[in-house]
């Protein structure tokens, strides 16, 4: 039988430990930050945010049940690519996570570096792909090359979670876990993939 | 550390682990011969993961993704390098740091090939179509280039022995067109059809092409070599298609037929060694013109030095290393200088009439959903247009219909069309505004625009060229210092104007499903395929792909003097050298070659067994 120490409360606990060593580190250079460092949990924060970006449900992007863990994964690499503005975003969406124009406070008035940041964190989970905020900024300006904007995938696992496969109500190529024949028929509709029960 | 051979002399020595090679073996090995293949790549892994885990991480999921060597690799420091899809662009095709193939026609040969265990057919389609009884008789049908030295009826039952092997699923009452006969059914039932091919079933319907009147019969259910239920007589693993929209480059459960399945029968027969990491390097003949020996080198690593070197013998030799790699070692093999123009070729002609199925696509929003991404890559195409008096003229084409939306046409889709939405660009052209979303209006943007792709794909018929051909580079080599394949390739006026059908077909197909055009005018300065050609009388700039198949280059024939090898695979000129695969077929016709080529080699194979390993 499942205790109160359950997985998920393992998980979530590391994830949190991790995310306020990570502040910890960050505070260590910018103190102004580590004044003003999220009270919340920032893994439910970073989730939260991520849900508002993408428009896909909280507890579908970090289930109770949650093996694969790719929130963490998307958590340390945009810590770790923008430390200071990744906590800054979190401490704004804290601020302004009931409003419900908080995607459009993150993304367009915040300023480009949140923007950008932000940008990269929402490709992560549609994608499974690290396109660096710098790199975004780079092909969104007026001298932005002729070229497919270059990424990185973040690890196999974050490949077969991305979710724009499932807002095609698809599943990813190489990935799928559906029955013969099912290419026939039209599939579930779009909310039974991104919309929690 | 790769094996030597445990024997000095074999029954049969057979270079390539491939669909030839391995089916050849496995006849062989089942008949109680002994079997050596010399296999110039490294073997599949013992678990399939190894080769997903590979794909997931690649950036681009191009066909060669999975498998070894890395990506970007100077081709000079491979000990078996091989073309990629990533060095077609008009910034590397003719460079030999990048380009393993080196170049030097006027337009890029842009199919690319595996040296690996399994060869090539690790990243196949599936497809698995006859060839059509005209196919063999272009010269007496049409007066064009040659007709084959066998008709359709000397090959059908092979044919039918080869979708057994290959495990083909279809309905042979559909397939009943344009004169294919079927003496027996095939093994397993027809894959059924994706959404896209009844919306394209729907639109053609009535719809008038070169004198045919199309039906919605006419989107046929493609036969493939890809399970639609269990087939217990081959490796019971192999699971039924789960669509996985993934069949090339890579089946995460073997549903679709790979030649590891055939090389594990083969070794199962306790006749078939395979020696992997070793390339032959020299067919060696002796005084009566028999060949004696291969020579091979052997390596550890890709990039590593050579580790090893030998010779064996054996009464029989197959070469089944395709139409690029087979020209390339029978030119290397000179014999000091008594074959100073390669073994097997007193015709002159091995290693022309290199032809490939050019590969036209184009892409479009449907006004209704038809969810892509879903299913094997392919499930059905139009099969009535690759044959009819037309072909005295322009090439035929078959019109292939494809279930991965824009994922290949556009460089990478959905990641292109998700970038457009979320950063504001329009790589796909379905953003002009360059608009950035999130939340919901993100979700329902993508959603509408993804679920609406579609996109059709036309492979050519090629005319046979000998200035189409494979020589060996005079200055380039690899890793083992064997001089590297040179290309020279470009397209007959014959075969432009089938691709120009084949965009005129293209245009009037759109018009009738009410789709929208997004197939991008194809760009002189990025693409070196593009070349400009008539359409309905106007001037057009036409692009092509790399279909994937590599074929002629030592054609079979009536004579000596007019070919390669005769009706059996076997070289006119060393009678226990058999060169076989799709090298052979005189003319491309339009179906995918695989089906063809397995079924001449278990032809070959039978051969071999009846009247020289007796």
């Amino acid at each position: 039988m499942m205790t109160e120490i359950s997985r998920r409360t393992v998980l979530a606990g590391a994830a949190a430990t991790a995310a306020a060593a990570a502040i910890g580190t960050v505070s260590a250079s910018s103190p102004a930050a580590a004044a003003e460092a999220p009270k919340a949990d920032p893994m439910d924060l970073f989730t939260g945010l991520s849900a508002a970006l993408t428009g896909i449900d909280a507890k579908k992007l970090a289930p109770d049940v949650d093996p694969l863990d790719v929130k963490s994964a998307y958590f340390k690499r945009a810590r770790e690519a923008r430390p200071t503005a990744f906590v800054q975003m979190l401490q704004i969406f804290e601020k302004n996570k009931a409003d419900p124009m908080v995607g459009d406070i993150i993304l367009n008035r915040s300023g480009p570096e949140i923007r950008y940041l932000a940008r990269s964190i929402m490709l992560a989970w549609y994608l499974g792909a690290w396109y660096d905020p710098a790199v975004l900024a780079r092909y969104n300006s007026a001298r932005s090359p002729d070229a497919p904007v270059p990424f990185e995938i973040i690890s196999p696992d974050a490949y077969t979670q991305g979710w724009v496969w499932r807002v095609a109500q698809a599943h990813p190529m190489g990935y799928s876990n559906l029955q013969f024949g099912y290419w026939s028929m039209d599939p579930p509709p779009l909310d039974a993939f991104i919309k929690s029960a | 550390m790769p094996m030597k051979p445990r024997e000095p002399h074999y029954d049969a020595v057979i270079v390539g682990s491939g669909v030839a090679g391995a089916l050849v073996a496995k006849q062989l090995g089942g008949a109680g011969k002994k079997v050596l293949i010399l296999e110039a790549g490294a073997p599949a892994p013992t678990n399939i993961n190894a080769y997903m885990k590979q794909f997931y991480s690649a950036p681009a999921k191009v066909p060669e993704s999975p498998y070894p060597p890395e990506p970007f690799t100077d081709p000079a420091t491979l000990n078996a390098g091989h073309p990629s899809s990533l060095t077609l662009d008009a910034a590397s095709w003719q460079n030999p740091k990048q380009s393993y193939l080196i170049q030097k026609g006027r337009r890029p040969f842009a199919s690319t090939y595996e040296r690996v265990g399994g060869g090539t057919a690790l990243h196949w389609l599936g497809t698995s179509l006859r060839l059509l009884p005209n196919d063999f008789q272009m010269r007496s049908k049409y007066r064009r280039f040659t007709d084959w030295p066998i008709k359709y009826e000397d090959l059908e039952p092979w044919y039918g022995k080869a979708e057994i092997e290959l495990g083909v699923s279809a309905d042979s009452k559909d397939q009943r067109y344009l004169g294919l006969t079927f003496s027996k059914e095939y093994p397993m039932p027809g894959i059924p059809k994706s959404l896209t091919d009844m919306a394209v079933a729907s639109a053609i319907d009535g719809m008038n092409a070169e004198g045919v009147v199309l039906s919605k019969d006419s989107v046929k259910s493609t036969p493939a070599a890809r399970n639609s239920q269990p087939y217990p007589k081959q490796n019971p693993s192999r699971r039924v298609c789960a669509g996985n929209t993934n069949c090339i480059p890579i089946c995460p459960i073997q549903a679709k037929y790979d030649p590891t399945i055939t090389l594990n029968e083969a070794q199962g027969t306790g006749n078939v060694e395979i020696c992997y990491q070793t390339i032959a390097s020299e067919v060696v003949i002796d005084g009566a013109g028999r060949i004696s020996q291969i020579k091979y080198l052997q390596y550890d690593e890709p990039t590593g030095p050579q580790t090893g070197d030998g010779s064996v013998s054996a009464k029989i030799f197959v070469i089944a290393a395709h139409a690029i790699e087979t020209p390339r070692l029978l030119l290397m093999s000179k014999n000091g200088d008594r074959t100073r123009h390669g073994v097997a070729n007193g015709s002159g002609m091995l290693g022309k009439n290199l032809m490939d199925h050019p590969y036209f696509v184009v892409w479009g929003l449907l006004p209704k959903p038809v969810y892509p991404y879903r299913g094997p890559l392919s499930t059905a195409g139009i099969e009535e247009l690759r044959d009819g008096p037309f072909r005295a003229h322009r090439g035929a084409y078959r019109l292939e219909i494809g279930n991965e939306g824009w994922n290949f046409v556009i460089g990478g889709d959905p990641n292109i069309t998700t970038v457009d939405f979320i950063n504001g660009l329009d790589g796909s052209q379905t953003n002009p505004n360059k608009e950035a979303m999130f939340g919901a209006k993100l979700v329902a943007k993508l959603n509408d625009t993804i679920t609406r792709q579609f996109r059709l794909g036309f492979l050519i018929e090629q005319a046979p060229e000998e200035k189409n051909r494979v020589e060996l580079s005079g200055n380039q080599f690899d890793n083992l210092g064997l001089p590297r394949p040179q290309i020279s390739y470009d397209l007959a006026d014959y075969t432009k104007a089938g691709v120009a059908a084949a965009k005129e077909m293209a245009d009037k197909i759109f018009e009738r499903l009410g789709a929208k055009p997004y197939t991008k005018e194809p760009d002189k300065t990025k693409d070196p395929s593009v070349f400009e050609w008539p359409v309905n009388g106007k001037r057009t700039l036409l692009s092509y792909l790399g279909a994937g198949h590599i074929i002629g280059t030592y054609r079979m024939g009536t004579t000596s003097s007019n070919s390669v090898v005769d009706s059996d695979q076997r070289s006119w000129d060393h009678k226990n050298l058999f060169l076989i695969g799709s090298g052979v077929f005189p003319t491309s016709a339009t179906a995918n070659p695989t089906l063809t080529l397995a079924a001449l080699a278990l032809r070959t194979a039978d051969t071999i067994i009846k009247k020289d390993l007796t």
